[in-house]
């Protein structure tokens, strides 16, 4: 029972939450929070389960379910899930329960940002699960405006800027996906019916596809229009700009949703929709993309170094984190694509420990400039821990789990394309910079009086940011059981992708 | 033989007999009750509303092909289902008026119902005429009834300026269409539309005729469709009018035109090859070309000059002339399906524009402005209004899991379907457009903060009855729509 409808119960529970809430009095604050705690326990608790049930050796979808959902257009309602959407259904169960105890401080309408945090959760779970086209933009264009709200009505001074480029640019991006969707649509047939279809297993297919786009322009228009679409969820240079923006604006839980699951999908939707259906244009445009990964690298980290708010920094280590996510991507190689998806996976679990950080020390500080520090160490000695173990994390220092990401990309990588490799890993040596810059500015040098009774960092935050500390030493040492999950349909996707 | 006949087409008219007596009732009770502060008179106004709808159903329900009145009128699903949207405008227009402040005082409420009735005859005559002359006198029904209705609040200075500008440009534009339907005479030497269909097919015509006449009776129905260039009358007009009937011109008078367009090129332009579902243009003009163009030019115009916009009637006038242009998409191909896209899209824009219009109004009943900075903070005074306005005007904009996001999908496969991609693009750009502006309404109710001292709004039942019933299709249809597909497929067929 519970297996056959498992990903819809993991999609719809916090749906479930999103109702109650809304039925809840909007001054019985603690009931809302803690409906929203359990109903995004539970997903969690279903995607652990669901990855302790998979059969890892199998490279095509599991726990499939797929009905027929509005027949006169053959649009299906249809979910399942393979080694590449796994980890991210994992990651997205964690960080949304996580950060629901990082949103225990918002301090007004609770109601409301609960409300739209539960069905941007289910939104989210629902963007990686589904396996028909129709379905995910649904769930793609779902996630849009409770982001807007959250953003908005909850984030920093510049909300509403933020708030309002956020959604023109992704839905500047996502109408070009759907002009593409239609268009895959009306070139392709269901073999055993002769129907159109929005199946996306069925159109990795090449078989399936029609005449009319197969042929070169229109096919590479296709995957470019496709790619911006995701590229600006990425964010791919130059696509980049409304990230700093809504990062910095957010507040801290949405940050690090934004940050740990929302980028993935741009890079996710390349390697579940733009490689295998569009698999020749993604080799032919393989250089270019690996290109624009160097630039996101060079450039983020060069950014980065600039910032002196915390946050906008952290916001610039993420373009230049989703670069090496790119380059993995370009390579075209079985490594390559692993130390692509262990990158995602980790930039999730460690930029969202970085926000949560954030988020800590502006809930007291009440600013987040990197100058107005300095030896805060001495005062919040636990938090300077934790703070060091996530950079060290994020500059990829062996032993945690950004090295074997990075290690892997590049490894992969050099072998196609050296020059860009090397070029990249300047990169490397910007992040190790403005990290350990900024490391040195805030907690370490003469302890600035004005922080002398600062409040050290609490259990709720400690509970946001053990479990990801954790993972990140995890994975850092014992990287295996990712690699066994993600195996067999990465081995796959480079098959399709003729390599 | 004539008996017969008569007696059959007058009991295919049912719902407008109906209609009629309610005006005659509503009439005769202006003139016998002159106390009355016309309450009754709504009421005689919604149940002659409702008996339509039902007689409409029932007819729907029934139904066999057929025309009435010797050929003038066509009985068939497409006529039957806007003979049903005009019915239920009406209704909501009726129960709008009631919860009106700016209609509170207005004088002639039953002759405010009588003229609706004669709005929804109009109407419903337009969507099933098949006789240029019917189509021409339905639609002078249908224009004069409306320039009544916009200066209708006859104390108020914007309503009269706005009929005033609304006669002059709908009788400029009838004019050109009677110019127009009389070329269409002179190569068919009748007035029936399916004489035209004959004539195209059996000989060739000089182009420059056909053009000339297309262009003139286009411009004729271009004018209800708010089409560009025929769009410049709609924001002064829907500004000036008082609300209710801003809606129903926005509702119920863009269904008209629609219904009257699709009904003219279907029947006198396009012919269906035998035996197959395919259909094909058999005038001599590329009048295909010329729609999906005049389509680009009005959802470009109408999504980019709504930016501007301080008074929200008037951004909601540029976006329903930029919705026209979405709709005229499904015009810009020939097919089954692209017609049933239409009617799918004009039930849906029904429920969302209408839910628009009517907070509009509520918005006003209390604030006495239309102003959309007046907007800020409205969700500290009415939290159920601002989100029920939220969903609207992101279903307006089109994005999942609204049902307004549906209309356009439909559109575009129709239009995809045929290989027009270009058309598609400029429309999906135009949505990024229109985001900007409807959600500068949103921004302003949750985003801001209210001026010191307002209150809250108080809605009361009906009005929130009213927003309810409105609510629910705009967020079911976009999650489970296969209902109305099929209705609106069904209704697609003409006689």
């Amino acid at each position: 029972m519970l297996s056959n409808y498992l990903l819809s119960w993991i999609v719809f529970t916090p749906m479930i939450g999103f109702v109650l809430v809304l039925l809840m009095p909007r001054d019985r604050v603690s009931w809302i929070r803690w409906t929203a705690a359990v109903f995004t326990f539970v997903p969690m608790v279903l995607s652990f389960y669901m990855y302790g049930t998979m059969d890892m050796s199998f490279a095509g979808f599991q726990f499939v379910e797929k009905y027929s959902w509005i027949t006169a257009f053959n649009i299906q309602y249809y979910l399942g899930v393979d080694g590449i959407s796994a980890p991210m259904v994992i990651l997205t169960g964690l960080l949304s329960f996580l950060s629901v105890f990082a949103s225990w401080n918002i301090d007004r309408a609770h109601k409301a940002y609960f409300s739209l945090y539960l069905l941007l959760v289910t939104a989210m779970f629902g963007v990686f699960l589904s396996l028909d086209f129709f379905l995910f933009y649904i769930f793609w264009e779902l996630m849009l405006f409770p982001m807007y709200f959250l953003i908005g009505i909850w984030g920093g001074p510049r909300r509403e800027y933020a708030a309002i480029k956020f959604f023109l640019y992704t839905l500047a991006g996502s109408v070009l996906m759907l002009v593409v969707m239609l268009a895959f649509y009306f070139n392709s047939t269901d073999p055993a019916t002769g129907r159109h279809t929005f199946d996306i297993v069925m159109l990795m297919d090449q078989a399936n596809q029609g005449l009319f786009i197969k042929q070169f322009w229109i096919r590479l228009a296709m995957y470019v229009a496709l790619f911006i679409g995701f590229a600006i969820k990425v964010p791919v240079f130059p696509f980049h700009t409304w990230l700093p923006d809504a990062h910095v604006e957010a507040p801290t839980a949405i940050s690090v949703i934004l940050a740990g699951v929302l980028l993935k999908m741009g890079a996710y939707g390349l390697m579940r929709i733009s490689y295998p259906l569009l698999p020749d244009m993604a080799t032919y445009t393989a250089a270019g993309l690996a290109v624009l990964g160097l630039i996101n690298i060079v450039y983020g980290a060069l950014v980065a170094m600039a910032q002196t708010d915390f946050k906008k920094m952290i916001a610039y280590s993420s373009v230049s984190h989703m670069g090496f996510v790119m380059l993995g991507l370009a390579s075209m190689t079985f490594i390559g694509f692993n130390g692509a998806l262990m990158q995602m996976f980790n930039h999730g679990i460690i930029t969202g420990m970085l926000f949560l950080l954030v988020g800590v020390i502006y809930d007291r500080a009440h600013h987040r400039d990197l100058n107005g520090f300095g030896g805060i160490a001495t005062y919040m000695p636990v938090y300077a821990g934790l703070t060091s173990l996530a950079f060290m994390g994020s500059l990829g220092l062996p032993g945690l789990s950004g090295f074997v990401g990075e290690v892997l990309v590049f490894l992969g990588t050099f072998k196609v394309y050296p020059v860009i490799v090397i070029i990249s890993a300047t990169g490397v040596i910007f992040t190790a910079g403005y990290f350990l810059w900024a490391y040195q500015r805030v907690f370490l040098g003469p302890a600035n009086e004005k922080y002398r009774g600062i409040a050290r960092i609490n259990g709720r935050e400690l509970f946001t940011l053990v479990p990801l500390a954790l993972i990140a030493i995890f994975f850092g040492v014992y990287p295996v059981p990712f690699f066994n999950l993600v195996g067999a349909s990465l081995t796959k996707l480079l098959m399709m992708v003729g390599h | 033989m004539m008996q017969t006949d008569l007696t059959r087409s007058l009991l295919l008219i049912a719902p407008e007999l109906i209609v009629a007596l309610a005006a005659l009732v509503a009439l005769t009770g202006a003139m016998l009750m002159k106390r009355s502060r016309g309450r009754e008179a709504f009421y005689i106004g919604i149940m002659g509303m409702l008996g339509a709808i039902a007689a409409t159903v029932i007819l729907y329900e029934r139904l066999t092909l057929s025309t009435a009145f010797h050929g003038m009128i066509a009985i068939d699903p497409f006529g039957l289902f806007f003979r049903l949207i005009a019915y239920v405008s009406i209704l909501y227009v009726l129960l709008m008026t009631m919860c009106s402040r700016e209609m509170k005082d207005t004088q002639g409420k039953w002759e405010l119902v009588a003229i609706l009735s004669g709005f929804g005859i109009g109407m419903s005559m337009m969507a099933s005429s098949t006789n240029l002359l019917m189509i021409y006198l339905s639609m002078e029904l249908l224009s004069v009834m409306s320039y009544l209705l916009v200066s209708y609040r006859r104390g108020a200075r914007r309503s009269k300026e706005a009929g005033l500008k609304y006669i002059i440009y709908g009788s400029i534009a009838s004019a050109f269409m009677l110019y127009g339907m009389s070329m269409l005479y002179g190569i068919a030497h009748s007035l029936g539309l399916s004489a035209i269909l004959t004539a195209f097919m059996d000989h060739s015509y000089s182009h420059i005729t056909v053009y000339v006449a297309t262009l003139f009776v286009l411009a004729g129905f271009g004018f209800k469709i708010v089409m560009v260039p025929m769009h410049m009358w709609a924001p002064d007009v829907y500004e000036g009018a008082p609300t209710p009937i801003t809606t129903l011109l926005a509702v119920a008078s863009k269904a008209a035109g629609f219904a009257v367009v699709l009904r003219f090129f279907y029947t006198a332009y396009i012919s269906a090859v035998s035996m197959t579902n395919y259909y094909v243009n058999v005038s001599p003009v590329r009048w295909l070309l010329l729609i999906a163009v005049i389509a680009a030019f009005t959802m470009t115009i109408g999504n980019i000059v709504a930016i501007p916009q301080n008074n929200i009637k008037r951004m909601l006038a540029y976006s329903s002339i930029a919705h026209a242009g979405y709709m005229l998409i499904g015009l810009s191909v020939i097919s089954k399906e692209a017609v049933s896209a239409i009617l799918l899209y004009l039930t849906v824009y029904f429920f969302m524009n209408l839910g628009a219009f009517f907070i509009v109004m509520i918005v006003d009943n209390s604030l006495y402005s239309e102003d959309i900075d007046r907007y800020s903070g409205l969700s500290r005074m009415s939290p159920g209004l601002s989100a029920a306005m939220t969903v609207f005007l992101f279903s307006l904009t089109g994005i999942p899991p609204f049902a307004g996001f549906i209309g356009k999908v439909v559109v575009f496969i129709a239009a995809i379907d045929k290989g027009l991609y270009w058309l598609v693009i400029v429309a999906v750009i135009n949505t990024v457009v229109s985001l900007y502006y409807y959600a500068r309404v949103i921004k302003k109710m949750y985003l801001e903060t209210p001026p010191e001292g307002v209150r809250p709004i108080k809605v009361g039942v009906l009005p929130a009855l009213i927003i309810i019933s409105l609510l629910v299709p705009t967020i079911l249809f976009g999650i489970w729509w296969a209902p109305l597909q099929s209705f609106a497929h069904f209704s697609s067929f003409m006689y």
